[in-house]
């Protein structure tokens, strides 16, 4: 296949990660919406709010990579607000929300200025989230990863609506349906 | 020349449980080019179904696939795009996740959460005294205990939030954690966001005095969620007579009842609340505009000073021209970091 995955094919830096454009990319289900939506406000008031901005900032100006402090951060914040909501949170929000709100932390690094972010950094942070966030519910990401690798090694088309190619010559005539090949 | 072997797709689907992910000999056979997405989707259940919260979160990948995707392709990130390609083609298998483990996740969650809280992070006196711990065994092992305690970097933080610093109560300030946590719950979301509007009279919030205002001729009064609306079997048979003798304003007076009745609910609490946190977002942004401000305002005061002390003079005798070279080294001295700290 050409490729799910361009590896390591960062584009340039750009404009191109802005809370909207990634936020578009969530294909979030009608009935899910208004717990998401609750999800990211109370992340972005614990965030942005007066008496726990400095949580935040104290998080971001912590030593370490950028990606490391933003992706742990979030996860954190998320984790937080998943247990104080009391169950009443449905856990299929907490990785959409928790990349919201990581975009949201985002753009307000850019427009404050206080560092900056790059393409890489916002990667790193959104592996790292899904990685604790994963491993907090007791599963390892790199499982999920090496899922992922595998099925991107086999030969899948791109778009799996798209015509299949032209049977190879061989199939023609299948001679045998079980063979002791594997003896 | 290589010589190809097709296996039957029962015999296909044998192997597949051993090997996950494709013929393990010769490659996919014609045809079977969606078995390793069934197998993937297979092994994502498999997980989903040992670890029904586990499940539910992994369900909310697929969500958030094309994110992941989209991020991980302009980020160069080989990890999240497989992850995010992966699960984005699988969407409608995580969709079957979602809707396999939600029938005995939400309850079974219930336990697991409470397996959460044993002994990390109690949420206050009050609730932390009334919370039920269960000793349901719990979904996660207990290796790998959940916990804010044990993230690395924002336990601290954490903390100083369970230190007593945030109250917890009946308040809906903005900018206390604990209520913007007490609003999330679903069961005090509503009532708590409206009782908690300060311009509002409690009178009209319980619908005392809002079907008074409308006169005599009241229609139904508007409920709010969360408020018992007023006993009063008599006014609402007086309304409805009323609407039938005039449909067309009683039409317009619903739909203006029917916009208070919206503008009090909670959804309106939500997007309110999204304005205060976007408020707060400006805020910062118009903290570092005051900073810039302040910044540049410094330099036109150092340049301005270094034009007043060094403008070229002629001079009255000698008929020269004096330059001001000698200021300008004086406004690159202190530095701008420097002025701007006072330094």
């Amino acid at each position: 296949m050409a490729g799910i995955v361009q590896e390591k094919m960062a584009r340039p830096q750009g404009d191109e990660l802005t809370p909207d454009r990634v936020k578009g990319e969530i294909q979030m289900p009608p009935e899910l919406q208004e717990a998401f939506t609750r999800m990211v406000i109370g992340g972005m008031k614990v965030m942005f709010d007066q008496k726990t901005h400095k949580m935040m900032l104290d998080q971001l100006r912590q030593q370490g990579p950028l990606g490391q402090r933003l992706g742990e951060g979030i996860a954190g914040l998320v984790l937080l607000l998943f247990k104080e909501s009391n169950q009443t949170l449905p856990p299929q929000v907490l990785i959409p929300a928790g990349i919201e709100l990581l975009m949201q932390a985002v753009e307000f690094l850019r427009k404050s200025g206080l560092e900056e972010v790059t393409n890489e950094d916002i990667g790193e942070g959104m592996r790292i989230f899904i990685t604790v966030l994963l491993e907090k519910f007791g599963m390892s990401a790199d499982k999920l990863a090496a899922l992922a690798a595998q099925y991107a090694k086999s030969d899948i088309p791109d778009q799996q609506g798209a015509a299949p190619p032209a049977p190879p010559e061989e199939q023609e005539a299948p001679e045998a349906e079980e063979t002791d090949e594997e003896d | 020349m290589m010589q190809k072997t097709y296996l039957s797709r029962s015999i296909d689907r044998t192997l597949e449980a051993e090997y996950p992910v494709g013929d393990p000999y010769h490659g996919p056979v014609y045809g079977e080019k969606r078995a390793p997405v069934t197998a993937v989707v297979g092994g994502i259940a498999a997980m989903a179904g040992a670890e029904t919260m586990i499940g539910m979160v992994l369900a909310g990948m697929t969500i958030a696939g094309g994110a992941l995707s989209l991020v991980g392709a302009v980020a160069g990130n080989e990890t999240l795009a497989k992850i995010g390609g992966v699960i984005g083609l699988v969407g409608a298998g995580g969709l079957a996740i979602s809707s396999l483990v939600d029938a005995a996740g939400t309850a079974a969650g219930a336990a697991d959460i409470n397996g959460m809280e044993a002994g990390n992070m109690p949420t206050g006196p009050t609730e932390a005294a009334a919370a039920p711990v269960t000793t349901t065994a719990p979904y996660i092992a207990p290796e790998t205990p959940i916990g804010i305690d044990n993230l690395s970097t924002p336990a601290a933080d954490v903390a100083g939030l369970e230190a007593g610093n945030m109250p917890v109560g009946n308040e809906t300030a903005t900018g206390n954690p604990n209520s913007v946590f007490e609003a999330m719950k679903s069961g005090s979301w509503g009532s708590t966001q409206v009782t908690a509007q300060p311009n509002v009279d409690p009178a009209v919030l319980a619908g005392e005095d809002l079907a008074k205002s409308y006169g005599p001729n009241a229609p139904a009064v508007p409920t709010v969620k969360g408020v018992a609306p007023p006993e009063s079997p008599g006014l609402i048979k007086q309304a409805l007579g009323w609407m039938e003798a005039n449909p067309k304003t009683a039409k317009i007076l619903a739909d203006t009842a029917g916009g208070l009745a919206s503008a009090l609910s909670p959804e309106t609490d939500a997007k309110i609340s999204a304005l205060e946190a976007q408020g707060e977002l400006s805020k910062a942004q118009a903290e570092k505009l005051r900073w810039q401000i302040a910044e540049e305002e410094r330099k036109r005061a150092n340049l301005n000073a270094s034009i007043k002390q060094g403008l070229p003079t002629m001079g009255a005798r000698s008929g020269t021209m004096q330059t001001a070279a000698p200021v300008l080294a004086n406004v690159r001295t202190p530095g701008l970091i420097n002025g701007i700290r006072g330094g």
